[in-house]
Order: C-alpha cells, then structure tokens, then sequence
C-alpha cells in the first residue's frame, strides 16, 4: 500500500528519478571521459615566446603527440632544429605564421679593392627592409620586383635584414684574392683616364697600347693573359685576333671582360661581346655637369643585345650597357664613348662617380680567388624557407575531440553534484529516508 | 671616340696667342711618327670657360705677363685636379723675364712651387729618347737671348706625375714654322712635343 506522502508526491518521486538518473548519467560521463582522456595523447599549442621553455619540456617532462606553433617570424635556427628534431621523433608539428615575412638574403664579397659586400634580399615587393650589421642598422630599402639588393663598402663578416617579425642573416665566408687588370686598345684619352680611374682605386694594372709602327705603350711584362695573373681585361679599342683569340680563352676559362662596344665591332671580339653597336646618340659639349645623369652628355652606341645577354644599363630605350656569360666567365659591353669627358668635365664628385662606375663594371666581371674564412657566424639565410622545408608548410592543427566534448570536467561535476543534492534534499523533505 | 686636339689657352691678361704656328707643327709630328688619332686642327680655349674640360692638353704660351682671373684660377685648378695636363712655355728668350717672374707666380701660388723635372725623367723617353733632358733650342745656343741653356724643365709634380710643364726654352719660337719647312731639316725640331703629348696621355 502506498503511503500518502508518496500518493501526494508523485511529481516529486519522478523529479527525484529523473535527477538520480541525471546524477548517474553525469557520473558514468566523467568516468567516461577521464578514461577517455588518459587515453587521448597531449596536444600542445604555444605561442613562438615561450617555445623555448616548452621545448625542453617537452623533450624531457611532457611526450607531446603533437605540437602546434605560433609563429610571429622569428623563430630561432635552433629552435626550429629542435621541432625538427621532434618531428623526427615522431610527434606531429604543425605551424602558422602570425605576422612573419618571407625573407632571405645572400651576400657576397666585392671584387674590387676597395673591398665591399654585396647583398641580395628577397622579400615581397613593396616590404620594407631594415638593413644592419653587427655594428648597427645601415639602410632601409623597398623590395621592388621581388627583391632588393646593397652594396656596404664597409665590409662587414655579416649583414641582416629584418622585416615584420622576420630576421634574416647571412656571413661573408669566403675572402677574395684579386689579380691584376689588362687594359688593352689604343692610346687615347679614354684609355688614359680609365687606367687613371682604376688605378686610383687600386687595382694593380698592365696596359697594352697600340701608339705607333715603332712600338706600343707597355705596362707590365708581356705575360700571356690567364686567370693567374688578371682578373680583368678591359679592351677600349680594337685589337689584333691573336689577342682577341687570348681573351676569349680568357673569359671562357673564368676570367671577365670589359668590352667597348666600338671594339666589339671588331670580328675578333664579336663573339664575346654582349652585342653589337647602333647608330651612335651624340652627346652634349661642352659637358652637361647640371643634368642628373651626367653620361646623358656622353655620345653612346646603343648595344643591339645577343639573345642571351642581360641589359644593366638604358638611357631612354636604348641599351647603353649590357652582360652576358661564356662558360666560367662573363662579358659586360658598353656602349659609352669618351667617359674622360664625365671625370674632366662633370660636377662636383665627378671623379669618384667617374671611378665608381668603372670599378663596378670590373667588379661585375672579375675573376677572384676565393679564401675560405675559418670564423663563421652562425647565420639564418632563409627562415621561412628553411622552416617549411623542415616541418613542411604552414597548416592549422590538428582537430580532435576535447575533454568532454567542449565541457569541462568542473562543469560536469558541478551539475552532478546539483543533481544528487536535488535528489536528496527532496526526499528528505518528505521524510523518506 | 674624340681625337686627340692641341687646345691653347686663352687667358686675359698677356699675349696667348704668340705661338699660333705652334699647333700645326705639334699634329704634324704627331701625324707622323705615331698613329694616334689626331684632330686636323688646334683649337683656342678660353681658360675660364667650361669648354676647357674637352681638351685635357692645354698649351699656354706668351711674352707678357701673366695673371690670371680668378675665374681662371678656379677652372685651372680643376682642370688639372681632374687630370688635365698643362705645358707652359715661355716665349722669351731671356731669363727671369716678365713672363716668367709672373707665370711661375701664378703657377705657385696654384700649385706650389714648381721643381725641376730631372732630366732622365721618363718624359724624355716617353717615345723619343732625349739622353740630355729637354733638348736645346737655336735661341738657346746662338746667343740671340740669354746666351745660356736652360738645363731643366720646370714641373708640378704630384704622386709622381708632372702635371704642369713649365718649360723656359723658348719653344714656341722653335716650333713656329710651317709644316712643310721641317723636309728642309736634318732633325725635326718638335719630336720633343710629341713625347710631352704621349706623356700626357699615357701617365
């Protein structure tokens, strides 16, 4: 027979089942998940400014099955070795990037004696990109076309670029031995004043030039013109086929060459050069010293370029410089005609331009012997590249199921906890036991 | 490519244009003993203009006195700062004359003081061999003159290169004759000029 209480409270016996139930329901779904969730291996997310902490722990304490990074793009070498090294391992690595900036740099000595480093940045166009040496920031450049690139006379063992949140380095490895330069032509005024240019600058010269059936002007012994001894040849006019003959061997065996494009004319040196000549473009006399660009007063032959040769230099749409490779060697041909007339007759700085403009020709060209330095700093290239190449590309994380399918555990227990007060507060409130 | 062009300087004070036989007879040898490239003709350049800079040879001669402007000063300096080559001859035929008190002056207080080429310089060999220096010219030794041979040519010399020539032997006087009159000569007398011109464009 049913006692009143229980006839009375029939809403409250089915409250008191249903929150039993609910109570036995959340527990069995706790005991669910935290076996679950011993089962479950640990997923690891960080932020790139406390990798450093997280890696160790994870390589001693913690066996993470997989790992996911934040990367604001400046991500240490080592620490990307390390990930790399957990990735080997066998943990899943995955990354993104917050912020940082696909960079790389490469630099290289100048072959020139003045010394100098030359740096080649890639970045997206339009980046900004903050230059510095050990010593300190240098220059700040726009990427266009890709890139950027600097020259730093100063010589620096390594330079870097930053950009965002990315840094990229690199180091001057090798040191350069640099020969000597053979200027070969007539005598001339341009032969004068180029010699002069590049003397000044430092570079070591023999010269060659045609001034009479009696006999030519020499400077420097009458050695055959190999990489051992130049670097360089710079032929201003032209020259007998044997010579011409030499200095194709020359270039082809790795030494450069400097051709004007009058003396490429020539058939002996035609196929060197990176073209041939046009219609000459007179210059203006007396020298122009106001105009902006001052070789605007020099009479040019602008080069119809070969196929395979690289333009450097245009004045309006004509080719007023140009390059090309032959085997080892390379070939640079202008087109200028009487650059004296720029160093004679320019503006102020006009002999330093002068002698900056034809020790870079040389420089683009020269053959050098390298020294391999022994100090090398630790440096980082290309971060993002190197970063994709070891963990692959960015990628989100992994999806997994999280404890409780969203709810925590607390929450859980709490709503048990309620459930099983509930039920018994309601029974003892109608005297159940 | 610009030939080579024998420029005399115009300057204001003197006579600059005493020795205007002179450049004919320098391209003549210089057409005929080396193959340079050579204008047909001299050309007169005044030393303040900016025209200088075209012609990195620059002849001065005279026999007054020499002052230059100081438009003339500034140009000069450059030109030779850049690597122009200035010969300066006395037209004279005396020493210490007004041209050269007054020219050796200005060339100083240019360039500091000028110092004696010495005479196995290699400006005597720079295409004929001179084994006794400059040579001598006829005022020299007629006795129309000083009666006395200068022994040495007069330089701005800097890093080993002459820079100015100065030269007291009346070689304007020399070198003034038609072209045509050398055929009548056991020796021409310009050959020197011709290794002042390749010193001038080879060092």
């Amino acid at each position: 027979m049913r006692s009143p209480g229980e006839s009375r409270g029939g809403p409250r016996l089915w409250l008191e089942r249903i929150a039993r139930g609910l109570a036995l329901l959340l527990l069995l779904w706790l005991l669910v998940d935290v076996f679950r969730g011993r089962a479950e291996p640990l997923r690891a997310s960080v932020q790139e400014r406390d990798l450093s902490a997280e890696l160790s722990r994870w390589s001693t304490a913690a066996d993470p099955a997989s790992v996911h990074l934040e990367s604001e793009g400046s991500i240490a070498p080592f620490q990307r070795d390390w990930l790399a090294a957990l990735s080997g391992a066998g943990t899943r690595v995955t990354w993104e990037s917050r912020g940082g900036v696909p960079l790389a740099i490469a630099v290289e000595p100048v072959a020139d004696p003045e010394g100098g480093v030359r740096a080649w940045i890639a970045a997206p166009s339009g980046t900004r990109v903050e230059m510095e040496d050990p010593a300190g920031p240098l220059d700040s450049l726009a990427a266009a076309g890709g890139g950027a690139r600097l020259l730093v006379r100063s010589s620096p063992a390594e330079l870097r670029a930053r950009a965002g949140g990315s840094t990229a380095g690199s180091a001057v490895t090798d040191s350069l031995v640099l020969g000597r330069l053979l200027l070969l032509g007539r005598v001339e005024w341009e032969s004068k004043f180029v010699a002069a240019a590049l003397e000044e600058r430092g570079w070591k010269l023999d010269a060659r030039l045609r001034l009479s059936p009696r006999g030519d002007v020499r400077q420097g012994p009458a050695t055959s013109i190999d990489t051992a001894r130049y670097a360089a040849v710079l032929v201003l006019d032209s020259i007998g086929n044997a010579e011409a003959q030499a200095v194709g061997r020359f270039v082809r065996e790795g030494g450069g060459a400097v051709i004007a494009v009058s003396a490429a004319d020539a058939a002996a040196l035609a196929a060197l050069s990176a073209g041939r000549s046009t219609a000459a473009l007179q210059g203006r006399e007396p020298f122009d010293s106001t105009l902006s660009e001052p070789r605007r007063s020099l009479e040019l032959a602008p080069i119809a370029p070969r196929e395979d040769a690289v333009v450097l230099e245009r004045r309006g749409n004509a080719v007023a410089v140009a390059a090309r490779r032959i085997e080892r060697g390379r070939v640079v041909t202008t087109g200028y005609r009487d650059t004296w007339r720029w160093r004679m007759g320019g503006g102020e700085g006009s002999v330093q331009a002068h002698r900056d403009w034809w020790a870079d020709l040389v420089a683009g060209v020269a053959h050098a012997g390298r020294v391999t330095r022994e100090a090398r700093p630790d440096t980082d290239e290309a971060p993002l590249a190197t970063l994709v190449d070891l963990l692959g590309p960015a990628r989100a994380p992994p999806a997994g199921p999280g404890p409780g399918f969203g709810i925590s555990r607390a929450w859980l227990f709490g709503l048990l906890a309620a459930a099983l007060l509930l039920e018994w507060a309601s029974r003892r409130l109608r005297g159940a036991p | 490519m610009k030939p080579f062009t024998f420029a005399t300087g115009i300057y204001a004070s003197g006579d600059w244009e005493s020795g205007q036989l002179v450049p004919a007879v320098v391209i003549d040898s210089l057409a005929r003993h080396t193959t340079l490239l050579v204008s047909p003709g001299g050309v007169n350049v005044p030393l303040d203009s900016a025209e200088l800079f075209e012609y990195p040879f620059l002849f001065l001669t005279g026999h007054l006195a020499v002052r230059f402007t100081a438009a003339e000063r500034r140009n000069l300096l450059r030109f030779v700062d850049r690597g122009g080559f200035v010969f300066m001859d006395d037209h004279n035929h005396d020493i210490n004359g007004v041209f050269h008190k007054t020219a050796t002056e200005e060339l100083a207080r240019l360039f500091g003081p000028l110092r004696q080429v010495p005479n196995d310089h290699e400006l005597y060999r720079a295409f004929f061999h001179f084994r006794d220096g400059p040579p001598a010219t006829n005022h020299e030794m007629n006795g129309w003159g000083d009666n006395l041979v200068h022994e040495h040519l007069l330089g701005v010399i800097r890093g080993g290169r002459i820079d100015v020539l100065y030269s007291s032997k009346d070689y304007s006087s020399e070198w003034s004759m038609h072209p045509e009159s050398k055929r009548f000569m056991e020796v021409d007398p310009s050959r020197f000029a011709v290794n002042i011109v390749v010193y001038a464009l080879t060092r």
